[in-house]
């Protein structure tokens, strides 16, 4: 079973380096060769088991507005904040100096 | 390159915001306009650990669109998770409905008869609003994020590939817009982001079996925007086509100022959505009693108006098309009409002059500023002959400004029309003296020109005066 | 003998009986914890102010006359990963480093208003992917039975307090095994309820379709305590189940004789070490003893509960961890741009085996495989319930050990995602399939010669909501061993006192 590690880190918005992505693609390769033994099993027709607790139907809740957090706590969460607003760097837009707090 | 060589083939994902009082997911307000980050909690917020409770109302309001627009409800379906990272949401999954949507199998008519299909219609928590800081959009080095609208419930609306051209798209848009404000499920309001389009546009050599490459537009902010941009494309398209040259899978961003499209990003590989059931959400079961209970509770819909108009109270198609453009205009006319005014007057108008006002003022239809009663009252002052329609328009003026009824205005301005003889005679009398050649010239058997002598007669009396008793009696007084 | 000695029960009706104060019960706890803590690290925080405001609060109750709710001041200790507000919940993670929560879980709500006194937050694998406390990024816990050894995980610090004596009670979470298999390799008992009888709001999501909140307690009695007094329905978990709450603790002594259990000879034929199976049938022999029917009964998708399991948790988790984005909370990285700073704050945030995870999930839902993966695994999970169901239709409750072995060394199988997997491969069946299940103690093993004695449970699985059966069951059982059991726990407590403190092992791929 071989595997795209870069493209699924990707999907996972993940930075690796060059050894993790070897480590990585290593231990999953061996997890899913493992897995291999799951294709033995007859499964048609078998319905799939997506939740396992006893709650069949969607619970639906009276639309009753109800209070939140207040803005404060809200803003103090964010790594950073502008006004009202939480803010985070622009999409593909380089700048000199690297954004954000740490 | 010839025109009608191209086929147009577009599909719309309509979103509409269900006018719920709490979201989709949460009960936090949905009001648009608020301070922004105030309308969240850790649910909306994606904060760990919360989960989701899913809003009745909204469930309620899906279906009931799905009706209207002639869909089947589906009594079993479920949310999924679709997977992506973007700012504006925050569990950086939305919860949609991907694999069994709401409802399938819909339509929306066009007036030639045409049906363009609706393929599904499904519920979904809309995302949070980013905005660009800075001086201008390209120097921005920072997004700022507002999640008052994260997790807004949405029904999107999906059409079959089946409209052909950019006035099919208007129609397919505006007939659903009234069936869903008629419907009382949305807002619908492209201004203000309770109804989204986006297209998807493919161009075909007329014949041709395989459909063309589908091309995305975004940016669609009215339905004017919409024509304008599948207009461009089909052109652009066709070009292309004609130029033996290939159509890219692409997303395309409409510049309005421009008037163009312009490619926003190749169909990318890595958007890949992941899609799976949502662990947290048990399926979606509903039974007939309840889609019964909702279809009992439908209100009159645009098309079944038109035909109690046309079919019913006689009113020209073309009155019922324009009448039926809100929900509040057809409320007003319908009370109108049941407080006894005739419905081909009070059509006349509400699409003339009130329809002019309103426009000129910018009103929207929840707030007519004349009450049914004040306009029946006035037709009834026309119809008797108390005033003329000439100066009925002066009095519906003073009827939106000041908001009195039009008899009262009318004795206060002293604007009854002047039928009485006496006052007519002398009138008459001083325009036959002081026109002596015309008078003449009538005498001699030019008929046209009695004409001009009414309209002297009118302007002395400052339009008071009843022209069909000043007709009578110049003929009268000129021929004795 | 010292208050935190006595036990959940003599302790809250001592307070009840207004015999001693619930700050002097605190008190006890906490001037254990400073004994011990510094050789186990089973906290990431002690929130010791917070604590004495609590304790003050049932204090003033009692003295007003007014019930202080069922716990009556019972010191509890919290898994980093169930929300108390105020407090840092940090998932064991750096990417929640210093996040503070808004908000209560609902379990946490629900043992305030029953009396509880919150001693902190302690140490998980990051996000409770593990099996033995080692992929936390504050550090390693260790076993108080053997300070070189794993508690077990992911909810290791949880376990590794109640063993220690820090605190009567803990909750932990159980996606494949957390609370039963550290139960196991720490001596105590732990209980994972049924699917949708504990609400998991406020539990930071791993596995949606698997986690569940379930007690650690030095007693099957102290672990129906605290079940009665966290489950039920909850509006704002829609997976919660509507039957009423049982009053479980009342439901311990209903006889147990006549019941049928069976031994899934799959799970006996994973068993790795002879010490653990020697004790498994000891049991065995204990609980027929007690007049219960113990026959072999059949699992056979057994086998492959790991490999579906490794498969829907993970996928889950892909998309719970998702949110950890650096945008709205937590701690974000440097970056120019929206990319790098997805990329960096991720890369940075999550420690190796949580990165592993979101990959083969992320993997397993992705294009062209999500049927082969993620959606075979969901068909065989119904295989799995079926064979459970069966499985229940002629037994009472199923018998197994806890886990294959008991507790390894730090260290030993933590660079062997496979190995450490195979931890859970007794414990996961459970969660696939929903239903109830308690470790309690049941033995002792000495895998090395040299070495101490190390515990090793005993895993009763019940039908869907059945807790009352499985806890009675336990409970009998406990009565019968208590007599060699509990001084076996008193003298590894008191040589604890004696040891050395420990350097806090932070590993480098955290
Ligand atoms: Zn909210």
């Amino acid at each position: 079973m071989k595997i795209d590690v870069k493209h699924v880190a990707d999907l996972a918005r993940l930075k690796l380096s060059e050894d993790e992505m070897r480590r990585l693609e290593k231990d999953l390769e061996s997890i899913l060769l493992r897995m291999e033994r799951l294709k033995a099993l007859d499964v048609e027709g078998v319905e799939p088991t997506f939740g396992a607790g006893d709650v069949q139907r969607l619970v639906l809740d009276q639309d009753r507005p109800a209070p939140g957090l207040p803005r404060e706590e809200v803003l103090k969460l964010a790594p950073s904040s502008e006004g009202p607003y939480v803010s985070v760097p622009r999409e593909g837009t380089p700048g000199d100096a690297p954004q954000g707090s740490e | 390159m010839s025109e009608t060589q191209y086929e147009l083939n577009v599909g719309l994902e309509v979103h509409v915001e269900l006018a719920t009082a709490s979201k989709m997911f949460c009960r936090c307000k949905t009001k648009f306009g608020d301070p922004p980050n105030t309308n969240v909690c850790p649910v909306c917020m994606g904060l760990p650990g919360a989960l989701p409770v899913a809003n009745e109302e909204a469930v309620r309001l899906g279906v009931m669109a799905a009706l209207a627009l002639n869909c089947r409800v589906n009594l079993s379906s479920r949310f999924d998770r679709k997977n992506y990272f973007y700012p504006d949401l925050p569990k950086a999954y939305q919860i949609s409905q991907f694999e069994e949507p709401l409802a399938v199998s819909g339509y929306v008519e066009l007036a030639s008869g045409k049906r363009i299909r609706i393929r599904r219609l499904h519920l979904e928590e809309d995302a949070g609003k980013s905005m660009h800081a800075g001086d201008d959009i390209t120097t921005a080095s920072y997004s700022l994020l507002d999640y008052n609208r994260s997790g807004v419930p949405l029904a999107e609306i999906v059409s079959e590939p089946d409209i052909s051209s950019p006035e099919e798209a208007r129609e397919y848009l505006e007939k659903m817009q009234r069936t869903l404000r008629f419907a009382g499920v949305s807002d619908v309001k492209m201004e203000e982001g309770s109804m989204r389009v986006d297209c998807n546009v493919s161009v075909r050599r007329k014949g041709e079996a395989q459909m063309g490459v589908p091309v995305e537009l975004k940016n669609l902010s009215s339905f004017r925007a919409v024509t304008r941009a599948l207009a461009y494309e089909y052109d652009r398209q066709s070009r292309l086509i004609e130029q033996g040259k290939r159509i890219a899978r692409e997303t395309r961003h409409w510049d309005e100022d421009k008037g163009v499209t312009v490619s926003l990003r190749a169909k990318e590989s890595s958007q890949d959505y992941r899609y799976f059931p949502d662990p947290d959400l048990p399926r979606l079961e509903l039974d007939e009693a309840f889609i019964e209970s909702v279809q009992r509770a439908m209100p009159r819909l645009p098309n079944q108006v038109v035909d109690f108009y046309v079919n019913v109270l006689g009113l020209p198609k073309y009155d019922a098309e324009v009448l039926t453009v809100d929900p509040n205009l057809v409320k007003f006319f319908d009370r109108c009409v049941e407080l006894g005014g005739e419905p081909k007057p009070v059509s006349n108008w509400l699409m003339g002059d009130i329809m002019a006002y309103m426009n000129a003022k910018g009103l929207s239809y929840d707030t007519i500023p004349v009450t049914p009663e004040n306009l029946v009252a006035m037709l009834g002052l026309i119809k008797d002959g108390v005033i003329s329609g000439k100066i009925a328009k002066d009095v519906l003026i003073k009827m939106f400004e000041t908001g009195k009824a039009p008899g009262d205005i009318v004795k206060e301005e002293g604007l009854e029309q002047v039928s009485d003889d006496a006052s007519l005679s002398v009138i008459v009398d001083s325009v036959i003296a002081a026109n002596p050649e015309v008078v003449a010239q009538f005498k001699a058997g030019k008929d046209k020109v009695l004409g001009f002598l009414v309209g002297q007669v009118m302007k002395a009396s400052k339009g008071r005066a009843n022209p069909a008793k000043v007709n009578i009696m110049l003929r009268e007084k000129i021929l004795s | 003998m010292e208050i935190w000695e006595l036990g959940a029960k003599n302790i809250r009706e001592q307070v009840l009986r207004k015999e001693i104060s619930a700050q002097e019960v605190l008190d006890s706890f906490l001037a254990r914890t400073a004994e011990v803590e510094p050789k186990i690290h089973a906290y990431i925080e002690l929130i010791e102010p917070q604590a004495r405001l609590d304790a003050a609060r049932v204090d003033a109750l009692i003295m007003r006359g007014e019930d202080p709710g069922p716990l009556a001041g019972l010191p509890v200790a919290l898994k980093d990963n169930l929300n108390l507000k105020g407090v840092q919940c940090t998932c064991a993670s750096r990417i929640l480093e210093g996040y503070i929560s808004p908000y209560d879980a609902t379990a946490v709500k629900k043992l305030r208003k029953a009396g509880a006194v919150f001693t902190g937050k302690t140490n998980c694998d990051e996000f409770a992917m593990g099996s033995s406390t080692e992929n936390s990024a504050f550090g390693v816990t260790r076993n108080p039975w053997d300070l070189q050894r794993v508690p077990g995980g992911s909810s290791g610090g949880s376990a590794a307090a109640v063993a220690a004596g820090m605190a009567p009670l803990s909750l932990g979470s159980d996606t494949g095994g957390s609370i039963r298999q550290p139960a196991s390799f720490t001596g105590v008992c732990g209980l994972k309820p049924t699917y949708g009888r504990v609400s998991r709001y406020g539990l930071v999501a791993f596995g949606s379709s698997l986690d569940q909140i379930g007690p650690f307690g030095n007693s099957v009695w102290d672990c129906a305590l605290a079940l009665e007094a966290i489950a039920g329905e909850d509006p704002r978990d829609g997976t919660t189940s509507k039957r009423p709450v049982p009053r479980y603790t009342e439901g311990l002594k209903r006889p147990v004789k006549g019941l049928v259990a069976g031994v899934p000879r799959e799970m006996m034929e994973l068993v790795t070490d002879p010490g653990v199976r020697r004790e498994f049938e000891r049991a065995l022999k204990i609980i027929s003893d007690l007049g219960v029917t113990v026959v072999e009964t059949s699992l056979p998708t057994t086998e492959y509960c790991l490999d579906v399991y490794y498969i829907i948790a993970p996928s889950e988790a892909s998309s719970n961890l998702a949110r950890f984005d650096g945008v709205r909370y937590g701690r974000r990285a440097k970056a120019r741009d929206l990319d790098e700073m997805y990329y960096e704050t991720r890369g940075q945030g999550f420690g190796i085996e949580v990165q592993r995870r979101i990959m083969l999930g992320t993997f397993a839902l992705s294009a062209g495989y999500y049927d082969a993966y993620y959606l075979r695994a969901a068909r065989i999970r119904t295989l799995v319930r079926r064979d459970f169901d069966k499985a229940f239709a002629a037994h009472d409750v199923l018998l197994s050990p806890t886990a294959p072995m008991v507790a390894f060394k730090i260290g030993e199988r933590v660079d062997d995602p496979l190995a450490m997997y195979a931890a859970d491969v007794l414990t996961v069946p459970v969660n696939l399939a929903g239903i109830p299940a308690l470790s309690v103690p049941c033995g002792f093993s000495r895998p090395d010669e040299s070495g101490p004695e190390l515990p090793c449970g005993l895993q009763i699985m019940g039908k869907p909501y059945d807790e009352e059966t499985v806890l009675a069951l336990g409970y009998a059982f406990e009565e019968a061993c208590s007599d060699w059991f509990v001084p076996k726990t008193a003298a590894m407590r008191k040589s604890l006192s004696s040891q050395e403190e420990c350097e806090v092992v932070v590993r480098d791929t955290i």
